[in-house]
């Protein structure tokens, strides 16, 4: 299993950390939307790399429904390059973006027994809402982010589905880079970008993949729980709260997305360790 | 004697010319595969270790065979692949996941023949299509018929069927590189079929 991990997720975290790095401290260092690019270049190739080093290089069409999921993370890297473009309030375009990437998403990835319009809603509202919360530039994002990544590698876990659980564990990786290089980068990671409607999408896609292939072995309200924090971190970006700075209002965010999904993971800790095990 | 001679000689030419073509002497009757007396069993290598075995509950089908075995029984199988049973519902679970047989999107294996070659009393070399994940290849199962009995209206017979895939030829790749499962599989599909009137 080791060498797996260390294929699929740790060397993959390693390439997309580089990327993140290279934003900080290569030759575009200073150069924001440079940056902000980067690390939506960074979550899609972790996906890809993860994908490519589990399962091989994905055919096109795809053999197996399911093997859509890597160039529908370079969907959604273009969906989230477009999204860091944009300037910091620049609302109407941003939910243009996310229904342009639902529509796109719910066309691309056909899963079994989920609608389309079931994909591109969750998809397309969970882009927009990471979108909006990195757009602020909060550093709660990257934490909740790994938090949710790594509770959903998990529950993949426990429902068997290794691929899907080395790509939630590369994309964790990823986000715990980011925060990382964010960290080092001074401002105590204030500024740091998270990869926008690149990593909401992203964690959906994840999450309707596994859950569509689930035989029961994750209760169903886990898969909807693990990603809550997002839209209630959400809550605290509306009307003044969206004002609120310093670092008790980046615990109060980073506790409020982290929570379902530890949550979830300590409500499943049986499962997962014997998961683990096996 | 010399009469029993040449019809020994003559069965021997006759049985040898039927071991060429395959020709049937006999009309083949249709036999409704019983799923409950039916099972398909598959082994595999695990992490270069022990070999570990499973089963599939759910077979289904027919075979078409003339009961003085005069040609090769030419099987037209479905296993489904969401009977999967292991004895442990996680590791069930995985099975069917989109790792290995991918259950919600191929419900089921298919083995179709295309030709029969006989190989000794009762022993067979089929050859035909086996369709798993999607993807259909040639594959050649060694066949015994474990016997027959009842009526020519209402009959039992069963055959015993064992082969060797490579499961990456058919795109179940997980953990084949990395040794923690084996590449190849053996499985043995067990049969019974029956003719009952009105069939």
């Amino acid at each position: 299993m080791i060498p797996v991990v260390l294929w699929s997720v740790v060397i993959p975290t390693i390439a997309a950390g580089a990327i993140v790095a290279a934003g900080r401290w290569g030759p575009l260092r200073g150069r924001a939307c440079a940056a902000r690019t980067l690390v939506v270049v960074a979550i899609a190739v972790a996906v890809v790399w993860s994908f490519v080093a589990s399962v091989g290089w994905p055919s096109l069409p795809p053999a197996q429904k399911w093997h859509a999921v890597p160039w529908i993370a370079v969907l959604i890297g273009v969906w989230g390059i477009f999204d860091t473009l944009l300037p910091r309030d620049e609302w109407p375009g941003r939910l243009v973006l996310a229904v342009v990437g639902g529509i796109v998403v719910g066309w691309g990835l056909v899963l079994p027994g989920v609608e389309p319009l079931t994909v591109g809603m969750v998809v397309g509202a969970t882009g927009a809402l990471t979108a909006l919360m990195d757009s602020r530039g909060r550093a709660a994002l990257p934490l909740g982010g790994w938090a949710i990544a790594a509770a959903l590698s998990m529950l993949t876990l426990v429902a068997g589905q290794l691929t899907m659980a080395l790509l939630a564990g590369a994309v964790s990786g990823t986000l715990a880079a980011i925060w990382l290089v964010g960290l080092c980068s001074g401002k105590c990671g204030s500024d740091t970008r998270a990869g926008g409607a690149a990593l909401g999408a992203t964690l959906a896609v994840i999450a309707l993949t596994a859950w569509s292939y689930d035989y029961d072995l994750v209760p169903r309200w886990a898969w909807l729980v693990v990603a809550a924090g997002i839209p209630g971190a959400c809550m605290l970006e509306v009307g003044s709260l969206g004002r609120w700075h310093g670092v008790l209002a980046s615990c109060v965010r980073s506790l409020v997305l982290v929570s379902p999904a530890i949550a979830v993971v300590l409500t499943q800790i049986e499962a997962v360790k014997g998961a683990m095990r096996g | 004697m010399r009469r029993t001679l040449t019809a020994g000689v003559a069965a021997a030419l006759l049985s040898g010319t039927m071991s060429m073509q395959s020709a049937p002497t006999a009309e083949a009757e249709s036999w409704e595969i019983d799923p409950g007396h039916s099972t398909s069993l598959f082994r595999i290598h695990h992490a270069g270790a022990g070999r570990f075995w499973g089963r599939f509950n759910d077979v289904t089908g027919s075979v078409a065979w003339p009961r003085d075995d005069s040609a090769a029984p030419s099987f037209d199988v479905t296993v489904s692949a969401e009977s999967i049973d292991t004895g442990s519902a996680r590791l069930d679970g995985h099975l069917k996941s989109p790792d290995f047989f991918n259950a919600k999107e191929f419900e089921s294996m298919q083995f179709k023949s295309a030709a029969g070659e006989r190989m000794s009393d009762g022993r067979w070399r089929v050859t035909g299509d086996l369709t798993l994940l999607g993807v259909t290849k040639p594959v050649t199962v060694e066949v015994e018929t474990t016997g027959v009995r009842g009526s020519a209206v209402v009959a039992k017979a069963g055959w015993e069927a064992k082969f060797e895939i490579n499961r990456s030829d058919f795109g179940m790749n997980w953990g084949v590189e990395n040794g923690a499962l084996s590449d190849d599989v053996q499985l043995i599909v067990a049969i019974e079929g029956g003719i009952e009137p009105g069939r």
